[in-house]
This record gives structure tokens, C-alpha cells and sequence, in this order.
């Protein structure tokens, strides 16, 4: 049987577009519009899904994403809300949490176990004993469960965009559209946000038929469409609020972050259900529910129908159903008809039965509603002696609403209960924050446009600076649509209140005797609230409940917090594209053409050796080899490069480095030793002295920036006279290093390279290959070398000319793998390989670079002064014996001593020239003070053997970089 | 149909200047007198960056500033322009383009770069935007990769947009 | 707070800034009980704070009064108030 009815007004579905889907195995037919729920239903497939703890079945009940009873799982995603997501053609879906099918779930047993399970039961059970706990903990997830995440999903990401405006309206409503277009007409930049793919709101499926706001409607939704001041989102949420009004905007293609001056709420109320029994069925649904599978999808619910209401939402209701050709068999109404209007009497002009002050006791049926027991309010409950049983098998439900305020309450609003509407409004508001419409108490057409011009007036006037908080109450109406208890009582239960959590009125009273009696505890223990539609349809009365156990009114009991999201996220539209920024040198693509194998080093990429990935280890040795025989080359343009300059430069650096730098001779050197305020090492560098007024600096690759910006700390807060540049990225450096670089650079340079022209930790400034450069005599990697400083521009020919001088003596380019052996045969520390967050000079044997008596001040010298004598650990060299595995000790392997840790391994390598692994080892005090060997626990778990070494393994005196390289070949 | 056009600009020659001395450094050309404004004249485009700092962008065939402190950059810099430009930075950098006057100077993080950006009087020019030459490959990847998304994606609706 | 209002650059999203904390003048002939506590312990209680911004991009530094349990900027200090000399 088809349910879709005749062409609506403003439905959604494009009627030439038929898709097909599967549900269960079988293939159905919907249109191009249809939600995946619209889709079953118009095919008569009313059972949409299973409960998620007793597995009772569930139809459609809001349409409106305030509840999950239909959730679905499709291939690649869980939990797929059928009311909200569009069907798209070919879609194969299952519901979740369903053993079998959705009508004959195998699982709809435990419902019978219902009263052995009370709120809590799984609490109070399954944690003792506790190893037994991960056995049940499976048998639950299964059993009461949501979707199955695919654990092959495809990694995607959607990209992110930043927007920024006046005033964001969030929801297209009638008051949405009014206050966004009086807003745009006053010049604001306004961004307006919908949920839905179409704008309109409630215009469009409670007031369909309402001949009275047809020009109205036609009216906004053209001028909000077109206005040069809007820019309109539909299918778009704006899920969270944060400080300074930074709204995620979730739209279909990712998140648009957007920043606004300041939002106008117009997100409207969403309906709440009556508490009766089997009030679940499917076949009961809110009248609004009803409304919107009418009117935006144009299918029919069901034949014959009862609306209970309290409102006069319930009697239009009533009359969108007879307009749909459904038999409206009585409107139960749980107050006097003689507070109602127009509405009210135009159903009864129809010859709708009406029963005032009843309330429906039962719900009837197996798998969906067959008839209701009604009787007449008696108090709180229902007199059965006076009871009616009507059949039917749809049940409207009108009996209240609650404010959309979840971003209001992010944003530090306040809402009061309102005892004329019997609702949450809006009490106080932070600043930049409005609202309006139904969300604020203004229901009639007439209150919600005078509200919503009254708001944009007030942004308006705030976004001015002249801003006078205005009277929130001023259109609110007068008379109540919300019902204060709409809940009967019922001795076999299954009353639901939570419809996510199959909470029912019992366990909320059990759940309060036990004590959890605040309304954060009670949903805490409950977990009403708590399921996927985060209470939209169950806390409100959860609170009635709580409030009347309690004997406190409704704002004494107070309210839960709402958190974002609005509404689930995804990962991918969270994750967006993916900012991380790789610098590389100028010298990159000689590197890539050479077979350079890159690594990152901070943000920069560097190769780690040339050569096929098959031969690392050769290729890493031969490069050390060249460089301790003959010659090496380097690109070190990573290194941080900053010019220090003015008349209180020298001062800056002394204040900055450990060392003095103010007694540097022109045209040297000095090692740089940066720590801070504790003695913690932070960098080490080089500085040169360049004229009397002008430093040349460097630091380490990783801590370039953050070395600028010490530097420049000092230059503001200490009024120094100096000036800074950095010139990382504008400057490439090059080092070559070996035995034949003086005699390959020498015939290329202005420079003199004599060793006593330009001795060692000398730098001079001329010309190289007739570029501009500074050349600095380093000993890194303990050979004869020259560091140079060239434009970013001329740094490729400059390398291609010294690799053609140097081809003669079989100039290698090395990596920095190879440079870290240098080094350690150097017992040179590399800062945060060697060191670590607790590291000072005293602990790495750099006591000489500490000058406690000589400097009145640097920073960290009164911790360093007190940390002299107490030593904690020390770095300490070793070896192994020769022949042992290259690879065997790694970084970070423990030394152990009686089973006690004693250190780590913080370097380690096969030296070619020492010819065994060497690395050094941060030992604690007690010891390194005794001679005892160093035992190193590997991989595998056993202890290997390590002789303590004193360092510098190689060339202890250091003359191969500090004398004239004939002298050391002799 | 939108349209991002990114074009590399190579014929200027870009210098930092710092000192007492800096804002005499230009000879016959116009400096800016207010710190981050930027002054375009001649072909020559100078920005000051603070109260005796300057960045330079003069051209090849110009007479080159000079002054004590005067060091020569590298920046990479590309050209934005095209109906979406504002669109394509938008999905980079936090920052109101839309607001964005005629000459305006900026300085801020693109997709977690630092960059200076200038928007040119042309509104048909879009912006230039300048960095450290060692993040062009990274960047100019991402602005192609944007590019190439906003070139497929539908247009909303609204008279704004 | 997530923008932070600065003379010159204006309104910017503090992921621009790197917080460097309370403005504080390290004590030069302190005990050790006073250089300890200059060196580990930072002021936790709300209260007005006298900070530095780093603005990365521009290189700006810029000294606030924030409230730090209302997260707003209270006001904004020129740096020559709060300089301090050390020891040459």
C-alpha cells in the first residue's frame, strides 16, 4: 500500500526524481528528498527501529532529530539518523541494535526481563568481581548497543573555512527570517543558518494551510534569498558557541568557523511527549512529527486519529490531518476547550468528538497502536471508572514544548520557568547575545514578527555601542502551550520518558528514592538525557518529575548543562585539512636528484643520508668516512640565523648566554650556551662579532624561532638598544668539513683561508663564487672546516661549484645521520637528544661554559651557582666491545645495575674510526661516581656490556680542526 | 563559475632595514610614516614594520636601498586573484578579507605560516601575500589544493553570495 | 577569550599569540628560598594579571592586565612601564 498523499504545498521531495534502497534485505522506492524515515514510512514500513535497552519497537516520533528511534546503519556509517538524512539512491541500511528485523527482533525478549533490570541494575551488578566485568561488559554492548563502527573506513577530511559577520540568526523560521532581514535592511552583514535543506520552519508545516501568512511567507523567503546583506546556509548547524561568538558552522561540505559580533537565537521549541503508557508504540508520534511527514514529505501516518493536546498546536493539528484525508476520530483535550480559540471551535465545527479534561490513560497494541484507553482527569490520574476505549492507530500528541536553548546555555545565558506558559525562556542573556520567536515565548504569527523586528533593533543598537537590554517578555504570549504534568501514572509502566535510554517514570522515582535526588545526579544515574538526542525530548520532564518528588518548583530544581555539539560532529568534518607546514632548504631538490633520503628535523626536512634505503648503514659510514679522510658537505641552512645589532648588543648576549660575549674579538667566534631561568639548557648556537656593534647568531633548527623571540624578550622588557633580524629562511648555510676543505675552498673565495689569516672559531666576510657570504671555522664534527653563510639564492651554484672543485679529492655530500656520528665521536651533545627538560651544563660537563665568577648576571646563574654541588646525573661516554652488533644498543635503552635503572642511553652509533659502537649514557650521580661498567638492557631483554670511555672519543686534543691540516697529515 | 588565479611575482628585490637610518635609506622613493601601513608607488612597494623597521620590495632595474643595517630577503611571493581570492584565504587564515581596505598591510598565519599581506588598490589584482621561501612548495600546494576544492564546490544560496 | 584586542595589529585570534606569562623581574640578590620560588611558582589564583603576548607574525610583544577568571583584558600596559634593568 503507497501512503504518499496528493502534492503538498511546500514539500520536499522532488516527485520526477524516484531513487531506489534497501532496508533488511528488501528494496524500496522514495523520492529524491525523502529522509530515510519519509522513505520507509511512505512504503508502510512504520516499525523504523528497536529500543535501545528492551528492544520494543519504535516508529517515527518527531521527525526532527529530537529523538533516535530510527537509527540506521549503512556500510561505511553507524548510526545514521533516518529522520534528518536524506536518502540517497542505492542506499543499503539495517537498523541498529536489532537482532534480526526490525518486526521480528530476537532480542524483543529481555523486554519481559524489564522489571529485573531497574535503573542502575548494571551498575550495581556487574562490577564485582571485577575480572569477570569485560565478559558482561561484551554481552551488554551487544545486546543494547548502537551502530557498528567499519573498522576499514577510508580516511577523509573535510576542509575547513573561517567566515565572519555582523549577526548570525541562527534558525530560518518565520522570526529567524524577520530578524535576519530587518537586520541586512540596517545594514548588517548577516549570515542566517538553517538545519533544514529548506527555509521556512514551522510556517511551513504547522501554518501550511494557513491562508493568512501564504503572502508572508512568499514575501521573507524571497527578500532573505536575495538580500545583498544575507548570506543564507541551509542544510547547515551551527553546533557549539564559543567565546568572542565563534560558532562551528556544520555544513555538508565541513565546518565553516565562524565569527560573528553577535547571534540572534530564533532556533524556536521542540515538542514533548505525553507520559502514558506504550506511549512508545508506533502510531504515536507528536502532532508536530505528524506535521512535518505531512507537509515536507507527503506521506501519510496513519488513518485514524487521536490527538491529545493541551494547546491549540493540537487542534490545527487536527485540522492538517483532516486536510490529509486522515479520520481524526476525537481530539482529547487535558484541560477546558474554553480556553481555546479559532482552532478549537473549527474542529468542532467539523464534528470532531472532543473529550476536555481527559487525559489517555493506555495505549493498545502489539507492534504499533490499535486502540487508547481515555478517561477523564482526576488530579493526577485518570477516573477508569469513566473510561473510553476508541480505536485507532496514529495518536498526536500536543502537549508542550521547551526552548532550543542548548547554545544560549553555552553561551552563559540564563533561562527562568515561565508559570503563564509553563515553559523555559530566556532570562538573562550574555552580552551580543538575542533571541527571539517561539524560543523566547512569542508564539501568535503577530508576537513572533514583532519580536524578531524588536531583536534586530536591539543587535543593531548593541553592535552600535548603544545598547539597552530589552524587555524580554514584551511578546510573549499570554496563555499557556505547554501542559505543567503532562505524565499519568499507569501500575504496569511503560510510561517512557527517556525514549533514547527506555527510561520510564518508575525509574526516575526509584532513581530519586535512591537518593540521586538533583537533577545533575539524577541524570547521572539514570541516564536520562544522556542518549544520543541528548535529552530534547526527556529532560523537561524528567525535571516536572524530579521537581514534583522533590515538592520544588521547577526553577528551584534547576536544569542540566548543555555542552556542544548541538549535534554529532564527524571526524572527518572536524579533523579539516591538514595544516603542517614542511620548510625545506634551498638546496631540496639537489638533494632529492641525489638520492637524498629526508627526515624531519622540527618543521624542515633534511636528508638523512644519500643513497639507496637498502645500504643506510653503508651509506652513512662511507659518508663519515669521507668526511674524517677527505671531504665532506653539508647543508646546515636550517640552522637559526639572527642579526644582533646596536649599541647594546654585546650586553644583550651576555644577558642571554651563559658565556661573556662582550669580550669577543672582532672577526671570532665563541660557543653559545642559552639556558633558562633554572639552569635548563635550551639551545646552543654560535656567536660572532661582526663590528664592534653587530653579532652574527646562531641556533639549533628546532629552536630558531623560539630563540629570536628570547632574544627579543630582552631587547623590550631590559630597554636595550639593539635590533634584531631574523634571517633563517632569507640565509642557506653550507658546511665542509674534511681534511682537503681549505684547498678546495681557497681557490673560489676573496677570503684568505691561511691559518693565520683566519684561524680557528675565526669568521670573515668577502665573496665566494662572487656571492656575498660570511665564512665561520667550526669544529662540529672535529675535522678542518668552514660553515658558510650565503644568500638563499646563490646557495645552489655555490654547493654545484664547490662539489665540481671538490670532485678531485672525492668530496662526499653527507647527511645528518652521519653528522650526529661526527659529533658523538666529538662528545659533542646535540640539545634534546642529550639533554632533556631537566638537563644543565654541570650534568653534561660544560662546567667551563658557566662562567659563575666572571659575569654579574646571566640568566639562570643563581640556579646554576646553587646546582654546581649537587649533581644528579651525569653524561657519561662508553663503548662496546669490538665486533658486537652495530645495531644492538639503541637511544633510550635503560642501564641497569642490581635490577635498579641507572641511566639511559642518550647517543649511540658504530664509530668507523673507533671501530665499535660508541654513545654516551646519562647516568645518575651515585653512579657515574663509581668505575663500575655500564650494562645496558636491549631489546631482547638482556644486558649488554659497555666500557666507560672518556670523551672525546676522537681526536682528544683537537688538532685536526684548530691546526694547519698539513701539520696533522704529517 | 569561480576563479583563483595564484601567479608568483619574481622581479622585485625584497630587503629588511633596522636602525636610526632606516627611513632615509630610500632615495627617491615614498616610505610609509605609520608602522604596518604599506606605501605602493612606482612599482616599489614598501611596508614599515616598526618604529625604525622597514621591508622593501623595490624593482630589479630601481636603485636598491641602503642604509647601516640593510640585509636582503628572500620572501616567496604570490599574487591571489580572481572572483573566489577571498574565499581561497578563507579557508587558510582567520581574518576578515572582506574588511580589508585598498594598500592595507597585514601580517599574520596562513594555514600556520607567518605571511605579510598587502591587498592592491586594483580591486582585479586581489592580494599579494609574501612568506619565507622556504614554505613554498607546502603552501603553494595547499593554495592549489584549495583551489581546485572551492572550483567544485556548489554555490549557496542568498543575495550575499 | 579567544580574539585579543592589540594597538596596531588589531583584533586577533590569540592561536596567533604565544603566551609568555606574568610579567615578573627576576629578584637579583635573592636567598635561595626567594630564587627558588621566583624560578618554580607561578601565581594559580584568579586575579589580575599583568602579561606578555607574543603576536608570532609580527614580532609584537604586548603586555595586558587580564582577568583571569573572567578571561577579558582588563587593560592594555605600554612596555616602558613595566622595564627592568639587570646587572651588565
Amino acid at each position: 500500500m503507497n501512503y504518499r498523499l496528493e502534492p503538498q504545498p511546500y514539500e520536499w521531495i522532488s516527485r520526477d526524481n524516484a531513487i531506489r534502497f534497501t532496508f533488511e534485505g528488501r528494496e524500496f522506492q522514495a523520492f529524491e528528498g525523502d529522509s530515510i524515515s519519509s522513505g520507509l514510512l511512505a512504503n508502510g514500513q512504520s516499525i523504523l527501529g528497536r529500543s535501545f535497552k528492551y528492544h520494543r519497537p519504535r516508529g517515527a516520533l518527531t521527525l526532527a532529530n529530537h529523538d533516535v528511534n530510527a537509527l540506521f546503519q549503512t556500510d561505511e556509517k553507524p548510526n545514521v539518523r533516518g529522520d534528518v538524512v536524506a536518502l540517497e539512491p542505492g542506499m543499503t541500511l539495517t537498523a541498529c541494535n536489532v537482532n534480526g528485523t526490525v518486526i521480528k527482533d530476537k532480542d524483543a525478549k529481555i523486554e519481559y526481563a524489564a522489571r529485573f533490570l531497574p535503573v542502575g541494575f548494571y551498575y550495581k551488578t556487574f562490577h564485582k568481581p571485577k575480572k569477570l566485568f569485560p565478559f558482561w561488559e561484551k554481552i551488554i554492548r551487544s545486546k543494547a548497543g548502537l551502530g557498528q563502527v567499519n573498522t576499514q573506513w577510508d580516511a577523509q577530511r573535510q576542509s575547513k573555512s573561517y567566515a565572519f559577520c555582523d549577526l548570525l540568526v541562527i534558525g530560518a523560521g518565520l522570526s529567524g527570517m524577520q530578524s535576519a532581514l530587518a537586520a541586512a535592511d540596517a545594514q548588517l552583514n548577516v549570515v542566517l543558518v538553517d538545519e533544514n535543506p529548506f527555509i521556512g520552519g514551522s510556517l511551513d508545516y504547522q501554518l501550511a494551510h494557513e491562508p493568512r501568512v501564504k503572502a508572508l511567507r512568499e514575501s521573507l523567503k524571497a527578500s532573505v534569498s536575495t538580500h545583498p546583506n544575507i548570506r543564507l546556509y541551509t542544510s547547515t548547524l551551527a553546533v557549539g558557541w564559543y567565546t568572542d561568538h565563534y560558532l562551528p558552522l556544520l555544513t555538508p561540505h565541513g565546518i565553516i568557523k565562524l565569527r560573528s559580533r553577535a547571534v540572534v537565537h530564533a532556533t524556536g521549541v521542540m515538542e514533548q511527549p505525553a507520559v502514558f503508557r506504550n506511549n512508545d508504540l508506533p502510531g504515536v508520534m507528536m502532532a508536530s512529527g505528524i506535521q512535518r511527514l505531512i507537509s515536507r514529505y507527503a506521506v501519510k501516518p496513519g488513518q485514524n486519529a487521536l490527538v491529545l493536546t493541551s494547546n491549540d498546536e493540537g487542534y490545527r493539528a487536527a485540522l492538517d490531518m483532516c486536510e490529509a484525508g486522515i479520520a481524526v476520530v476525537a481530539v482529547v483535550d487535558m484541560e477546558s476547550i474554553a480556553q481555546r480559540g479559532e482552532w478549537a471551535e473549527r474542529v468542532l465545527a467539523k464534528g470532531i468528538r472532543v473529550l476536555e479534561k481527559h487525559g489517555i490513560y493506555e495505549a493498545i497494541g502489539r507492534q504499533s497502536v490499535q486502540r487508547v484507553i481515555v478517561a477523564p482527569l482526576s488530579g493526577e490520574s485518570c477516573d477508569l471508572a469513566k473510561k473510553d476505549v476508541i480505536d485507532c492507530d496514529l495518536i498526536a500528541m500536543s502537549v508542550g514544548w521547551v526552548p532550543a536553548a542548548q547554545l544560549i546555555y553555552q553561551a552563559g545565558g540564563k533561562l527562568s520557568y515561565d508559570e503563564t506558559l509553563q515553559q523555559f525562556v530566556p532570562e538573562s542573556l550574555p552580552k551580543g547575545i538575542f533571541v527571539c520567536g517561539r524560543l523566547n515565548g512569542a508564539f501568535t504569527v503577530d508576537q513572533r514578527i514583532s519580536d524578531a523586528k524588536a531583536v534586530a533593533q536591539e543587535a543593531v543598537a548593541f553592535l552600535k555601542g548603544q545598547h539597552e537590554p530589552r524587555d524580554l517578555s514584551q511578546y510573549r504570549d499570554t496563555t499557556a502551550h505547554s501542559h505543567p504534568w503532562p505524565i499519568i501514572e499507569h501500575p504496569k509502566g511503560k510510561n517512557f520518558i527517556d525514549f533514547d535510554e527506555d527510561l520510564q517514570l518508575k525509574d526516575l522515582k526509584n532513581a530519586i528514592l535512591e537518593g540521586f535526588d538533583n537533577i545533575e545526579l539524577l541524570k547521572r544515574f539514570s541516564t536520562v538525557g544522556m542518549g544520543p538526542s541528548q535529552g530534547k525530548h526527556s529532560n523537561m520532564n524528567a525535571i516536572r518529575v524530579l521537581a514534583r518528588a522533590q515538592g520544588l518548583s521547577i526553577n528551584a530544581t534547576g536544569s542540566t548543562t548543555a555542552r556542544p555539539f548541538f549535534h554529532p560532529v564527524p571526524i572527518s568534518a572536524l579533523a579539516g585539512r591538514r595544516f603542517r607546514p614542511e620548510r625545506r632548504s634551498p638546496l631540496h631538490a639537489w638533494h632529492e636528484a641525489h638520492q637524498a633520503k629526508f627526515m624531519e628535523a622540527g618543521v624542515w626536512l633534511r636528508p638523512e643520508y644519500y643513497g639507496a634505503s637498502s645500504a643506510r648503514l653503508d651509506c652513512i659510514q662511507e659518508e663519515v668516512e669521507a668526511v674524517r679522510s677527505r671531504l665532506g658537505i653539508i647543508d646546515v641552512s636550517t640552522l637559526g640565523k639572527i642579526e644582533v645589532m646596536g649599541p647594546d648588543a654585546a650586553r644583550l648576549l651576555d644577558l642571554a648566554y651563559t658565556m661573556k660575549m662582550s669580550t669577543l674579538k672582532q672577526g671570532m667566534t665563541r660557543y653559545a650556551l642559552m639556558v633558562d631561568d633554572s639552569g635548563v639548557i635550551i639551545d646552543d648556537g654560535i656567536v660572532g662579532r661582526v663590528a664592534s656593534d653587530q653579532f652574527y647568531v646562531t641556533a639549533t633548527t628546532s629552536h630558531a624561532d623560539a630563540t629570536y623571540k628570547v632574544l627579543s624578550k630582552y631587547v623590550q622588557f631590559c630597554r636595550l638598544n639593539v635590533r634584531l633580524v631574523n634571517r633563517t629562511g632569507s640565509l642557506a648555510a653550507i658546511n665542509l668539513a674534511g681534511p682537503e676543505s681549505r684547498k678546495v675552498l681557497a681557490p673560489l673565495t676573496s677570503i684568505s683561508l691561511s691559518e693565520s689569516d683566519f684561524p680557528y672559531l675565526g669568521m670573515r666576510e668577502g665573496l665566494l663564487c662572487g656571492y656575498p657570504v660570511r665564512l665561520i671555522r667550526v669544529g662540529f664534527v672535529g675535522e678542518l672546516g668552514y660553515e658558510i653563510h650565503l644568500p638563499h639564492d646563490a646557495a645552489l651554484e655555490v654547493w654545484q661549484r664547490l662539489m665540481a672543485a671538490g670532485q678531485t679529492v672525492g668530496i662526499k655530500p653527507f647527511g645528518v645521520e652521519a653528522q650526529r656520528i661526527l659529533r658523538l665521536e666529538k662528545g659533542h651533545i646535540i640539545i634534546g637528544q642529550d639533554t632533556d627538560g631537566l638537563t644543565h651544563p654541570y650534568e653534561v660537563g660544560m662546567s667551563w661554559a658557566v662562567p659563575l665568577n666572571s659575569k654579574a648576571w646571566f640568566t639562570g646563574k643563581p640556579s646554576l651557582a646553587r646546582l654546581k654541588s649537587s649533581c644528579q646525573r651525569q653524561l657519561v661516554g662508553f663503548k662496546l666491545a669490538q665486533g658486537a652488533p652495530k645495531d644492538l644498543v639503541k637511544e633510550c635503552h635503560l642501564v641497569i645495575d642490581n635490577n635498579e635503572m641507572v641511566g639511559r642511553v642518550t647517543s649511540v652509533a658504530y664509530s668507523p674510526t673507533q671501530q665499535c659502537v660508541i654513545g654516551l649514557v646519562m647516568l645518575d650521580q651515585p653512579y657515574a661516581d663509581t668505575s663500575n661498567p655500564i650494562h645496558i638492557r636491549v631489546d631482547d631483554g638482556r644486558l649488554i656490556r659497555g666500557e666507560r670511555c672518556r670523551l672525546p672519543f676522537y681526536d682528544p686534543e683537537g688538532i685536526r680542526q684548530t691546526s694547519a691540516v698539513e701539520e696533522v697529515l704529517l | 563559475m569561480k576563479s583563483v588565479q595564484l601567479t608568483p611575482i619574481t622581479d622585485w628585490q625584497a630587503w629588511i632595514l633596522t636602525g636610526p637610518d632606516s627611513s632615509v635609506a630610500f632615495t627617491g622613493m615614498e616610505a610609509p610614516a605609520e608602522v604596518m601601513t604599506a606605501v605602493f608607488s612606482d612599482g616599489h612597494l614598501i611596508a614599515k614594520t616598526g618604529r625604525d623597521e622597514f621591508l622593501a620590495f623595490v624593482k630589479e632595474s630601481a636603485v636598491q636601498p641602503q642604509s647601516t643595517w640593510c640585509f636582503r630577503r628572500h620572501d616567496r611571493i604570490l599574487q591571489i586573484q580572481g572572483s573566489a581570492w577571498e574565499e581561497a584565504m578563507l579557508c587558510l587564515c582567520q581574518f576578515d578579507f572582506h574588511r580589508m581596505q585598498p594598500n592595507e598591510w597585514q601580517m599574520l598565519a596562513v594555514a600556520g605560516i607567518n605571511c605579510w599581506l598587502w591587498k592592491d588598490p586594483n580591486p582585479d589584482q586581489g592580494i599579494l601575500i609574501g612568506f619565507d621561501p622556504g614554505y613554498a612548495e607546502y603552501l603553494e600546494h595547499i593554495f592549489h589544493d584549495v583551489i581546485h576544492e572551492l572550483e567544485l564546490r556548489s554555490v549557496n544560496l542568498g543575495g550575499a553570495l | 577569550m579567544k580574539l585579543l584586542e592589540c594597538p596596531v595589529i588589531g583584533k586577533r585570534p590569540i592561536s596567533e599569540f604565544d603566551y609568555m606569562g606574568e610579567i615578573r623581574i627576576p629578584p637579583l640578590a635573592a636567598d635561595e628560598k626567594t630564587w627558588s620560588e621566583y624560578v618554580f611558582n607561578r601565581k594559580g589564583a584568579p586575579c589580575s594579571l599583568k602579561e606578555a603576548w607574543y603576536h608570532r607574525p609580527t614580532g609584537r610583544w604586548y603586555v595586558v592586565v587580564r582577568n583571569t577568571l573572567t578571561d577579558e583584558i582588563e587593560a592594555h600596559v605600554d612596555i616602558s612601564e613595566v622595564q627592568y634593568e639587570l646587572p651588565a
